[in-house]
């Protein structure tokens, strides 16, 4: 299972294939539930941004190019902003203190927490010429080992 | 050849962690530069991995049986008469789902399906009277898509149960029980004329009782539809077990008649 499953799945969303929204579904849901609770959802929001994400899916799978994106970095995409939107809208983002390993995890800060790279290095105490850095290298990190294998 | 700070700033981007007026102008240099694009998409991809280090949550139970309803439910409500065949579509993947909004669809769908396939196969002259009584079938549906979303509501926000009822005739019914408010109403289309004398009566009882607590005599509209609101006198739970029986006119104080319609 990998990129080539994901974009077959789409494919046949696209053509209003319900059990393959099914299936994609039974293959991700899980982990984005669990990223939107990170991010500060309750399980009932949780649930309903998730939901929402693979709604926007259903809608959007005809305009989606495989070529151009991996299908999880578009769930992601769509589930954490969906996330972080709603919490903003609530005045509930940005406490890092919520979750103590995000504390001194600059990309954990901007991906969990929204957080941009001036807001971090100020809440770390770092130059953010450093916060840059550090990102930088945590990402070529993740690249390495995207290239072992899918999530 | 991609310089250091702006890889910089593609990480940033990518992540989502450049200032507005940063990111509007980071856009811009995307825009124009197909390998600062490819290198964007690659970051990406590598930022969505973050969301792996979230601790591993179970999902709710019954998640994926509700977002199957939105979709079938989206899916009908954009349906026209003229694209009937994407909504008639893989019926069987809709028969393990559960609730209201679950089975009303696929009612209606079903419905639809048997009136275009009755078109195909019947001359013009009878063609008009099809046709209106799909448009019927259609503003019923309007309002039981209605209720559909009334009852959504209803169930995100309570410890609510919905179910269903079989028998024969085939019918389309659907209760919706809220705990705890400890009341519910009862949905139904197609109930058959009773024999002079009676009445339906709706009853619930508790999973592996032995009394079973009347909801009350079922009123009946002339199009065999009912619309019954209703709430009990003894406490129940959240998950009591339904079913119509056929009783003495003005109902029975405990189930005597005929048993005509149960729980799924």
């Amino acid at each position: 299972m990998g990129d080539a499953q994901d974009s077959d799945w789409i494919e046949r969303i696209a053509r209003e294939d319900e059990r393959a929204l099914g299936e994609l579904h039974a293959r991700y849901a899980q982990p984005l539930y669990s990223m939107v609770l990170r991010i500060g959802a309750s399980e009932h929001e949780a649930e309903e941004i998730v939901q929402d994400a693979f709604l926007t899916v259903w809608r959007g799978a005809k305009s989606f190019d495989p070529a151009r994106a991996r299908v999880f970095t578009w769930l992601v995409t769509i589930a954490r902003n969906k996330a972080i939107d709603r919490l903003r809208a609530a005045g509930r983002t940005g406490n890092p203190a919520s979750n103590p390993t995000d504390v001194n995890n600059p990309i954990h800060l901007a991906f969990f927490r929204g957080m941009t790279h001036v807001e971090i290095a100020q809440h770390l105490g770092e130059p953010v010429d450093a916060v840059k850095s550090q990102i930088l290298t945590a990402l070529e990190d993740l690249q390495k080992r995207l290239k072992g294998g899918n999530p | 050849m991609i310089s250091p700070p702006v890889h910089e700033q593609a990480a940033l981007f990518a992540l989502d962690a450049l200032p507005e007026e940063e990111r509007r102008e980071f856009l811009k240099k995307v825009a124009g530069d197909e390998s600062l694009a490819a290198l964007v998409a690659e970051l990406r991809d590598a930022a969505a991995l973050i969301a792996c280090d979230a601790p591993a949550c179970p999902l709710p139970d019954g998640a994926k049986t509700r977002l199957m309803a939105r979709i079938t439910a989206e899916r009908l409500r954009s349906s026209s008469p003229q694209n009937g065949a994407s909504a008639r579509r893989n019926p069987a993947a809709r028969t393990k789902s559960t609730g209201l909004a679950a089975l009303l669809p696929w009612g209606l769908a079903a419905g639809f399906a048997i009136f275009a396939g009755i078109l195909w196969g019947e001359r013009g002259s009878d063609r008009a009277a099809i046709e209106s009584e799909i448009a019927t079938q259609r503003e019923v549906s309007q309002g039981l898509f209605a209720r559909v979303a009334e009852l959504e509501t209803v169930l995100a926000a309570r410890d609510s149960e919905v179910a269903r009822l079989r028998g024969t005739p085939p019918l389309l019914a659907s209760i919706v029980w809220d705990a705890t408010a400890q009341q519910g109403v009862l949905k139904v289309r197609g109930l058959p004329a009773v024999p002079d004398g009676s009445d339906y009566q709706l009853w619930l009882i508790e999973p592996g009782g032995d009394t079973p607590v009347s909801a009350g005599v079922v009123p009946i509209d002339p199009d065999g539809s009912a619309n019954l609101p209703f709430t009990t006198e003894t406490p129940l739970g959240s998950n009591p077990v339904f079913f119509i029986s056929i009783e003495p006119k003005g109902g029975s104080p405990t189930p005597e008649g005929e048993v005509v319609f149960g729980e799924m």
